[in-house]
């Protein structure tokens, strides 16, 4: 993999995120509702000329292409807008919620992972077996789920039957470990405060575990059809007869091999968890980007969304890019 | 007398599929002296290949061994349990296949590849390059394991005629020709310097040319070496290359065994006769290709008595009732037919060398 390559293809995500941006400045202009009248919406004594002088302020009065044009510059300099609500910048506002999405979403990509590569393996290469039947029972149940019954199910179990485990928020209040990125398990670990780092856990459980069984059912399903494939190759057999156990041929020569098409699926699912689950950080009260854009859409708060529609699409372009560059490390044969 | 490296007794082995039990070896024997090279000739789901998968205990399921012996320098190993069976792959015994491009990992380092087998091997008292027992114990971390396997790697790329060995090693193998690959694969199955070598259709992948190159080689590291080989091959060209004797299978069974020269120049098997008579001639267009006619029968559904039956020539209704044995009809030369006397000796209809 060169490095032209890479910049070549970083080149090539720019007309994408440009076209992104039209598609989502268009679709709030065309929306019907007139932000001005959501802002004084709580406010009586606004006159008709308030609201004229407000739309001016907010450049509102312009044609679609000044008010494009002026998204885009105030994008390129990082500034995403004012929340209409919360009159606040919107880029803090994003800000304040993408640690509590990248935790979730790190956790759940990990339960998925560790769930689903060794039963999909084992699946694949005991064929048949009791274990692969149900595995693979087990992950059409996993996809057939809703997220949001799962999470109603788990909360339900062992939220409020068992009560071992709490069912919303990140973390009690004022327990907050002392703020360093933001990750609340990272910063209870550099700063020591370990019942920050236990409470921080046990939120993250049930919601992790949701969002972690329908990721996992997915991948564990690649990894078997792939891993099926590879099983049946010449080198599997060439490596037994080197004097390899199946176990070793299976972790050194097949699972690489195996592991191409799972890496697809799991950065796209990635890309998809990183733009905050609107689903399960609602029913988990996880103060994420999703909860954030359900809480906007409600709101009307359209500068918001629009953001927050904007980064989904980033995040989703990116993943899709690194995808490509990970493809290039485990396969020698894609020489970019 | 000499003790064989291999000798295989009344070997079978059959796979257990819905549609009935194929009997894709069924009673094979045979014995292979030190630094000889024994031909198996047959057509595509003859057993051939299942012999050899039987040697190495690589059976793919549904099938197993049912019944015989396999002994490698007098030890028997059908029954042995996967974990003897290891020890002895990769360092008594190796096996290269057909097709270099598939059989190596595509995404692993060529050097990766050569050393994982001296690197498994080494210490466990298989490999003849030497250390002992515990040696692990001074070399806690393998990493004088790792060197000595490495360099050993590159001493066998050096052998089998890989220029700039060293740098080689760091390469991927679809970055290397065919013929260099199949370079690859022999380095990697003689790197512990095995006894046996089960080469199956070991040159069939390639252009002639190269094809010449590696049979060449072959023979090279043989005399060097002094592995005997097993060479499953369906080219009579290979066999008349390489091979001190020959055995013909067909459906699973040993059909006719013999030294080289006697079976191109005077085979008795009708099938034997056959197969030498479908080879296509250089420079003489006035010869008939004379095909055998019809296919070979499913191996689950085969006739009572001699399986070539369907198809031969000779054929009477004894031969479909009773299975023909092999029978000595001249020093080392053993056919399995009844025929013997009413085919005749096919004289001068060997292969051109």
């Amino acid at each position: 993999m060169s490095a032209a390559y890479i910049i070549n293809r970083f080149l090539q995500l720019i007309p994408v995120v440009f076209g992104v941006t039209l598609v989502v400045f268009a679709l709030m202009y065309l929306t019907p509702g007139d932000p001005v009248e959501v802002i004084f919406a709580g406010e009586s004594g606004a006159t008709a000329e308030d609201l004229e002088r407000y739309r001016r302020e907010l450049g509102l009065d312009q044609p679609f292409h000044i008010q494009y044009l002026r998204f885009v510059i105030g994008l390129l300099q990082g500034d995403l807008g004012i929340s209409l609500v919360q009159r606040q910048p919107v880029r803090d506002l994003l800000l304040s919620r993408l640690p509590a999405t990248i935790e979730l979403t790190a956790v759940a990509v990990l339960v998925s992972l560790i769930i689903a590569i060794p039963v999909g393996v084992v699946s694949a290469v005991q064929r048949y077996s009791t274990l692969d039947k149900l595995g693979t029972a087990g992950a059409l149940l996993g996809v057939s789920m809703p997220d949001f019954w799962l999470g109603l199910v788990l909360m339900l179990l062992f939220g409020i039957h068992w009560g071992v485990l709490p069912i919303s928020g990140r973390i009690p209040w004022g327990m907050e470990p002392q703020h360093i990125t933001g990750l609340y398990l990272v910063d209870s670990v550099l700063t020591g405060d370990w019942p920050a780092f236990r409470a921080a856990v046990r939120h993250l459980i049930l919601p992790a575990v949701t969002l972690g069984t329908s990721m996992a059912a997915l991948t564990m399903r690649v990894t078997r059809s792939s891993m099926l494939e590879v099983v049946h190759q010449d080198y599997m057999t060439f490596a037994r007869a080197k004097g390899l156990s199946g176990t070793q041929v299976v972790v050194r020569h097949g699972l690489r091999n195996a592991l191409i098409p799972t890496v697809t699926v799991v950065s796209l699912n990635i890309g998809v968890l990183l733009g905050g689950n609107m689903i399960v950080e609602t029913v988990f009260a996880w103060p994420g980007l999703g909860r954030l854009v359900v809480d906007s859409i409600y709101n009307r708060d359209y500068t918001v969304v629009q953001a927050a529609v904007l980064v989904y699409a980033v995040t989703y372009v990116t993943m899709n890019f690194l995808a490509d560059l990970v493809y290039t490390l485990l396969n020698p044969k894609v020489r970019l | 007398m000499l003790q064989p490296v291999l000798d295989v007794r009344d070997l079978a082995t059959y796979f257990f599929t819905e549609r009935g039990v194929v009997r894709a070896v069924d009673g094979v024997s045979f014995r292979l002296y030190p630094g000889e090279t024994l031909g198996v000739v047959g057509e595509s789901g003859c057993g051939k290949s299942m012999t050899a998968l039987s040697i190495m205990g690589l059976v793919p399921r549904p099938g197993r061994i049912v019944a015989g012996e396999i002994r490698l320098m007098g030890e028997d190993l059908v029954g042995k349990p996967d974990r003897e069976l290891r020890r002895l792959r990769g360092s008594r015994m190796a096996m290269i296949f057909q097709d270099p491009l598939t059989t190596l990992n595509p995404v692993l380092r060529v050097g990766q590849q050569v050393t994982e087998s001296i690197r498994i091997h080494y210490g466990d008292g298989t490999w003849s390059g030497g250390s002992r027992r515990w040696s692990w114990l001074a070399d806690p971390l393998g990493l004088r394991r790792r060197r000595i396997a490495w360099e050993r790697a590159v001493e066998m790329l050096d052998k089998v005629g890989i220029p700039a060995p060293s740098e080689r090693m760091r390469a991927y193998p679809h970055e290397m020709s065919g013929g260099m690959r199949q370079r690859i694969m022999i380095a990697i199955a003689l790197s512990c310097s095995p006894a046996l070598l089960l080469a199956d259709e070991p040159t069939t992948a390639l252009d002639v040319t190269i094809q010449a190159q590696i049979l060449d080689l072959m023979r090279r590291l043989q005399e060097e070496m002094g592995t005997s080989i097993l060479l499953i091959t369906h080219d009579f060209g290979v066999v008349s290359e390489l091979c001190d004797r020959v055995m013909v299978m067909y459906a699973g069974k040993v059909v006719e065994t013999g030294p080289l020269d006697a079976i191109l120049n005077t085979p008795r098997h009708p099938y034997t006769q056959g197969l030498l008579a479908s080879i296509p001639r250089l420079g003489d267009r006035s010869y008939r290709l004379k095909p055998i006619e019809g296919t070979v029968p499913e191996l689950h559904a085969l006739p009572p008595g001699c399986s070539y039956c369907t198809r031969c020539p000779v054929a009477d209704e004894y031969c479909a009732a009773v299975a023909p044995q092999l029978k000595e009809i001249s020093p080392h030369h053993h056919v399995a037919c009844h025929k013997v006397a009413a085919a005749p000796a096919m004289a001068g209809e060997g292969v051109p060398s």
